[in-house]
């Protein structure tokens, strides 16, 4: 599961409803980190 | 709070690797393209079309070892999930240039899809404790401040879990 949040207060609302859900809360900046990281080059051709 | 670094699974990042200079990366790569270019499941027929220069029955094992390592999802003939991309309606909506909607399969999926594409997209989901809808654009190199303060959350996935189809 990786979801959205509205705040750090919605996601801590949620975690304390969820407590034995494996995982941690992320900015939104280390999220894109993250998903650039994974995905960013995947498109491009591989360098001859 | 995790860092990037520390949030990318180990297990998963050996894939992604494989995924970029393997044998199967030009086939995945026109996967990804397709997806792209319209939406919904992709036709594996379609797929073999794009890559002429390959024998289809190579196009074939190769999209079936993909599917295999989790790196996309194979139904009925067609490519149903090419990550970041779903071909059948999520949550998470991601807006293309020129307004056209794909979904994607989580909230990192769809953070990853403007730097891949190299273009500003706008991404919709709603908050998973409220409901309420979330908009925000994001370009290659980082949300919009429309995002302030948005948060994600990265569940640590299972040993056996296949990400999207386990993760939705």
């Amino acid at each position: 599961m990786l979801n959205f949040f509205r705040s750090e207060d919605e996601l801590r609302g949620w975690w304390e409803g969820n407590p034995g859900v494996a995982g941690a809360g992320a900015t939104v900046a280390d999220g894109f980190a993250l998903g650039r990281q994974i995905f960013g080059d995947l498109l491009d051709e591989p360098a001859r | 709070m995790w860092s990037a670094a520390q949030l990318a699974d180990a297990r998963l990042d050996a894939r992604w690797r494989a995924r970029r200079s393997g044998p199967e990366a030009r086939v995945f790569r026109a996967v990804l393209r397709a997806f792209v270019e319209r939406a919904g499941p992709v036709p594996v027929e379609a797929v073999v079309a794009s890559l002429p220069e390959l024998e289809a029955a190579r196009v074939r094992e190769s999209l079936a070892r993909l599917d295999a390592d989790d790196l996309l999802v194979l139904a009925g003939g067609e490519v149903d999930v090419a990550y970041p991309f779903a071909g059948r309606p999520t949550p998470f909506v991601v807006e293309l240039p020129g307004g056209q909607s794909r979904f994607s399969c989580c909230a990192i999926d769809a953070l990853g899809i403007a730097p891949m594409v190299g273009a500003r997209i706008e991404v919709r989901a709603p908050c998973h404790q409220s409901g309420a809808p979330l908009a925000f654009p994001v370009d290659p190199h980082g949300p919009g401040a429309a995002a302030a303060g948005v948060m994600v959350w990265v569940a640590r996935p299972g040993e056996d879990a296949r990400r999207c189809t386990d993760t939705l």
